[in-house]
């Protein structure tokens, strides 16, 4: 790791939402439910982080936590130096200049009234109200030929273009103000795969041009693979395990990463055919009631009755970053 | 003869702004007991071909063709005889298991429905049968569940008590519309695997609609290719990926990320899926294949048949594509 | 490899994709103009409505005669002098008391008219903004708003309106400022459904994201796509607001001499229907013509402004 200053750290970040049981009185106290539950990572310039889990692992509230759009109720998040928590709505609307967010419907993310140019310059807008008229205009095209759209289509509305084409115009939206940070929620998962590849190289070459870091969330193992430096795996709103990319596919510690990366189809009939089966049984747990000690002992094949009592804490277990949350992974055993 | 026979499928829409063409002139067949992959992108026409067969589109679709099913035509069947076929010879299974659950009904009451109005069995009975079917497609404590409402099931049991709702017939012919698209991966591995154990148990013919490469080559001994609207390519599954032989299923296949080996950069097909409004009188593939030649943009080849049981629509020779 | 260079293709996506560009977008707005065209009663409604208001606003200029001079010269014998005649020139008949009832019903329709739409227009501005900031705002504000929005629409108005008829007498400004405080009510509710329904769209996490001022998010995300609801919804409050002022005219609370309205007039008329009978089939036939294309009109935009597959 580099002695530099992180461009994120997140630290032990937690968030909570408060959620009405049935049946309920209005005075009934509600119920809490951990959707993101001490996460801690660091992210530096230029770098990719990964974020995989399946649906309602937590990975999008994360990401809003992050942004300050979901309130988090514990922790840090320390932005070039800086605790975004502390801030409030006018401090935080000014830093998230550098730090934006691309999603993941593609059309739904797009103001179905305005013109794919006025949403483009709505950032620009809002944080020079002075750039106006042709600098502004200029801007726009510059931005939409960059991702690789016609600077002629700008008058159009957004149910005009692809799927594809509206995840370009959302890039170019968050482009705009040449922010440091993309957040990218699963933002290829709603693309047809041909045009998937196309988003991944784009935001790759934005990449590796502009000097941008990424949290790229997905659920697709193999996209996270593709672009990430690092990766993380998120079950029922903790980090399970969390390496650098090549450690990670190499050699998954965690059970759940492993059954995970089983699960993904290879396209290849031979191979997808050969590999073992390392079905995961059972359903997500109820994030309301979460199991005690490990939460992933309830679909956990190395379950025994000692992780029902305490916590596995995610520690490195290789001495070069790997870190991992579960019982049975011995770190003697792996660094030999 | 095939179970399946599919000639020259063509399904038009009339739309406020003009006809939309989903799916030209295609043909394919299906043996029993076997699973055909149908794959594209959006747009593809591959749902919309499947739903022609079963007579499930909207008023606004004309259908034309030849669709033969154990030798009978199934276009242009009467509503009645259509509704027999549906529900005891070829079961449906849908992306969102919600549009065929009625979420005001009991499961149990669902599944007893179908059998005692199709099999005329008591009620009693169908309600082991279907006790048997949750059984089969693993839902744990059946016998606890089935008299519970659609719900209160998570999304990948939805999904198996659909499958065994389509399958209380044992019909001949499953048509599986992108079953696991809405699933986790893990969910969908499950889903997949229970899948082909029900074919081997049921000797159940499948039509598997996906986009995923991934799941075709796990699961279909046949895959046909889509692009906008008309098949692009139809092989054995094996013989289609050691050695593709269309520029789409080519670029296709190079645009996945892989979880199995290391690319460095991802192969883009360039442009977008196409509109069908517009399609060029040729290949539809013909301004994102960069290997188009003038005459694409006009005309297409019919279907050749180069090796037995392997069909390509190009109009370039096999070797420019290799 | 066979797809060579990504940067090429980019390029070549640009250029197949500026051959089909038209510089000028679609919008929603004008698809849904042609989707109204479509709806054959509506746009008859529309026309229809049109030659309403002209009657309304000129068509004084066609008679010889005004809303409040008697004509002596017929009243003594007004069964048979006031029947409606293009030769009297009375196009409409005479009232009861001798007036001219054409001059009276074009004065008439101008209060109706103006007391929909102001009532309907009070309800789309009032109504959109205090929805939309309730919806959007949330939490305790939207809680506080609702309250009072619940205390206000609880509260008998008609009652209020007699009240205040009866201390400040007949007066037309306080007809409007009743209508006006009913009139939003209903509509806020619905903005604060839309909005919220809307809130939850990525978009407006978008502009969130983005920075933008939660006002600004409001008015540019959020109205103007409520504002599909908001019109439809408005265009169905009119005729209600016709019929509610009709309804307050026809207790006899309503506007003062010698003004008059279609609920007035119908009032009226009523009385004499057995002896004169076109003096209330006259000012009916206007009302029921309006809330007839009011609500096809709404029918029509509902169509064209809320399509279920968007």
């Amino acid at each position: 790791m580099s002695e530099q200053q992180p461009l994120l750290a997140v630290e032990n970040l937690q968030v909570t939402f408060d959620i009405m049981p049935r049946n309920a009185w209005p005075w009934t106290r509600p119920q809490p439910l951990k959707a993101v539950n001490k996460v801690s990572f660091t992210l530096n310039e230029g770098e990719t982080l990964g974020i995989v889990g399946e649906s309602g692992c937590g990975k999008s509230t994360l990401a809003r936590a992050i942004m300050g759009m979901v309130p988090s109720q514990a922790g840090k998040v320390v932005w070039l130096g800086e605790d975004l928590r502390g801030l409030n709505l006018k401090q935080l609307r000014k830093r998230r200049q550098r730090l934006q967010m691309v999603f993941q419907d593609p059309l739904a993310s797009l103001s179905p009234r305005m013109t794919v140019g006025d949403i483009i310059a709505e950032p620009l807008r809002t944080h020079y109200p002075d750039i106006k008229g042709v600098e502004l205009r200029e801007k726009v095209d510059v931005i939409m030929e960059r991702v690789g759209l016609h600077s002629h289509q700008k008058n159009r509305y957004p149910h005009e273009f692809s799927g594809g084409q509206c995840q370009r115009v959302g890039i170019a939206r968050a482009l705009i103000l040449e922010p440091k940070l993309i957040i990218c929620d699963e933002p290829v998962s709603a693309l047809d795969v041909s045009v998937q590849a196309q988003v991944i190289n784009l935001l790759k070459s934005l990449q590796r041009d502009m000097g941008l870091s990424l949290i790229f969330i997905a659920h697709d193992l193999s996209v996270v693979k593709h672009i990430s430096d690092r990766v993380m795996v998120l079950y029922l709103g903790n980090v399970v395990e969390s390496a650098d990319r090549a450690d990670l596919y190499a050699k998954p510690l965690h059970p759940y990463t492993q059954a995970l990366m089983a699960a993904v189809p290879i396209p290849d009939p031979d191979r997808e055919r050969a590999k073992p089966s390392v079905a995961l049984d059972g359903d997500l747990p109820s994030p309301l009631n979460p199991p005690n000690g490990c939460v992933f002992r309830t679909r956990c094949p190395l379950a025994a009755e000692y992780c029902g009592k305490e916590v596995p804490v995610l520690e490195d277990k290789t001495g070069a970053g790997h870190r991992v949350a579960c019982h049975y992974v011995d770190r003697e055993e792996v660094q030999n | 003869m095939a179970m399946l026979e599919v000639n020259n499928l063509r399904v038009d829409f009339n739309t406020p702004d003009g006809t939309l063409q989903a799916v030209r002139g295609l043909s394919y067949h299906l043996e029993a007991g076997q699973t055909l992959g149908v794959v594209g992108e959006s747009g593809a026409g591959k749902s919309q071909s499947v739903f022609a067969l079963m007579g499930l589109l909207p008023d606004n679709a004309r259908v034309s063709g030849d669709v033969r099913f154990e030798g009978e035509q199934l276009l242009g069947l009467p509503e009645k005889r259509m509704n027999r076929i549906r529900a005891a010879r070829i079961g449906m299974i849908f992306q969102d298991p919600m549009t065929s659950l009625n979420p005001f009904m009991k499961v149990s009451d669902q599944l007893t429905e179908v059998l005692v109005e199709h099999k005329g069995i008591s009620r009693k009975q169908a309600l082991q049968e279907s006790l048997h079917m949750l059984d089969a497609v693993r839902i744990p404590e059946a016998r606890n569940r089935i008299h519970r409402f659609p719900h209160e099931f998570s999304g990948g049991m939805r999904q198996r008590v659909m499958i065994a709702m389509s399958l209380l017939c044992r019909p001949q012919l499953l048509i599986a519309d992108e079953p696991t698209t809405a699933l986790d991966v893990t969910v969908q591995a499950q889903v997949m695997g229970l899948l082909r154990e029900l074919q081997q148990e049921f000797n159940t013919a499948i039509i598997l609609i996906t986009h995923d490469l991934g799941v075709v080559a796990g699961s279909c001994d046949q895959t046909l290719v889509m692009y906008g609207g008309q098949m692009m390519e139809f092989a054995a599954t094996r013989d289609l990926f050691r050695d593709p032989t269309h520029p789409y299923t080519l670029g296709l296949m190079g645009a996945i990320p892989r979880i199995d080996e290391q690319i460095d950069e991802l192969v883009t097909i360039p442009g977008n899926p196409p509109n069908l409004m517009n399609l060029p009188p040729g290949c539809p593939f013909c301004d994102r294949c960069p290997v188009a030649e003038p005459r694409c943009y006009d005309e297409l080849d019919p279907p050749e048949t180069f090796e037995p049981g392997r069909i390509r629509v190009c109009n370039l020779p096999r070797e420019s594509t290799q | 490899m066979f797809f060579s260079d990504k940067h090429a293709g980019m390029g070549e996506l640009a250029d197949t994709l500026a051959e089909e560009a038209y510089t000028e977008g679609r919008s929603l707005w004008r698809d849904a103009r042609r989707r109204f065209m479509q709806h054959r009663a509506a746009v008859a409604s529309l026309v229809v409505l049109a030659l309403l208001l002209l009657f309304a606003a000129f068509g004084q200029y066609l008679s010889p005669w005004d809303n409040e001079s008697i004509d002596w010269a017929s009243l003594p014998n007004l069964d048979e002098d006031g029947v409606p005649s293009l030769a009297s020139q009375h196009y409409f008949g005479l009232d009861p008391i001798g007036r001219d009832l054409y001059q009276r019903t074009v004065q008439g329709s101008r209060i109706s008219l103006m007391v929909g739409v102001l009532g309907a227009l009070t309800a789309v501005v009032i109504g959109t903004l205090y929805g939309a900031i309730s919806g959007y705002v949330g939490g305790r504000t939207d809680a506080i708003m609702m309250r009072t929005l619940e205390v206000l629409s609880a509260f008998p108005f008609m009652f209020l309106v007699i009240v205040l008829m009866a201390v400040f007498g007949r007066n037309v400004l306080l007809i409007f400022i009743a209508i006006g405080a009913v009139s939003w009510l209903n509509m806020a509710r619905i903005v604060r459904g839309q909005t919220l329904s809307l809130k939850r769209k990525e978009f407006i996490e978008a502009a969130m994201a983005t920075g933008v001022h939660p006002f600004l998010i409001v008015l540019r995300h959020v109205v103007p796509n409520v504002l599909g609801v908001v019109i439809v919804y408005a265009t169905l409050l009119v005729p209600e607001m016709i019929l509610f002022e009709s309804f307050i005219s026809f207790l006899g609370l309503g506007v003062s001499e010698p003004y008059t309205s279609w609920g007035a007039l119908i009032s009226e008329g009523a009385d004499a229907m057995w002896t004169a009978p076109w003096t209330l089939i006259f000012p009916m036939l206007m009302l029921v013509l309006t809330l007839f294309c009011f609500n096809f009109l709404g029918d029509g935009l509902r169509d064209a402004l809320d399509p279920k597959d968007r």
